[in-house]
């Protein structure tokens, strides 16, 4: 079994009038592709920055990123979850 | 691709590109016997120059072609992968000092003369400066 942290960022991010990467990178202070590398779970942002990407949307930090115990995780598995 | 990605592949090839020159110039010259009256002396600065001014004009045609992306300053993911490569080429840099002292005491003759020695710890630097460019690349693709 493999932890992963994962993220909604791509959902909220069409949720909020799709709102593209780059508006999102202007309004947390971070570069397009650092905001798609965070989408793709290439990344994990700083609790900072975490903080900052949570605030744009108006959420908190656990809607925006949850830690995984299992690899198989899926946005979709999720939201059936739920 | 971004900027600092585009920064990074411009850096190791320019680096791989005058430095394979100089060592591809330099090895018959320190193995040419008699010895090359002054084998790298005026090779190295004449490759400094060139790596300066390839250097300067390669990050310059890429800060005027990709403005706005040269103009922001790094964000955290671009600063973390500066640390990790930054490691990764301290680890080469040291793995290749460690290996040529261990030449040096194990076996002086091998090493030869100074010029051989020079060029060695050049090489290392060199080595450090690669691993430097391809770790960050790579850390720009695969996430840091």
């Amino acid at each position: 079994m493999v932890a992963a942290i994962v993220n909604a960022v791509r959902r909220l991010r069409f949720e909020h009038g799709e709102m593209t990467q780059a508006d999102l990178a202007s309004r947390i202070g971070m570069t397009r592709q650092t905001v798609a590398a965070i989408e793709q779970n290439k990344y994990s942002p700083s609790l900072e920055a975490a903080f900052r990407i949570a605030r744009v949307f108006g959420v908190g930090v656990d809607q925006v990123f949850q830690w995984q115990e299992d690899s198989s995780f899926s946005e979709e598995k999720e939201a059936k979850r739920l | 691709m971004p900027y600092r990605e585009k920064s990074a592949w411009a850096s190791l090839a320019s680096t791989l590109v005058v430095y394979g020159a100089y060592f591809a110039i330099l090895i018959p010259r320190l193995t040419a016997d008699p010895l090359h009256p002054q084998p790298y002396l005026g090779l190295l600065f004449g490759c400094v120059v060139s790596l300066v001014v390839l250097q300067v004009v390669l990050q310059s045609a890429l800060a005027i072609t990709l403005r706005e992306d040269a103009r922001q300053p790094k964000d955290e993911r671009e600063r973390l992968i500066g640390m990790k490569s930054d490691r990764v080429a301290m680890v080469v840099m040291a793995t290749t000092i460690g290996c040529l002292w261990w030449m040096y005491v194990a076996s002086p003759a091998f090493i030869g003369n100074n010029a051989i020695l020079a060029n060695l710890a050049l090489f290392g630097l060199v080595l450090a400066a690669i691993a430097k460019f391809a770790s960050a690349i790579v850390y720009f693709h695969r996430g840091a």
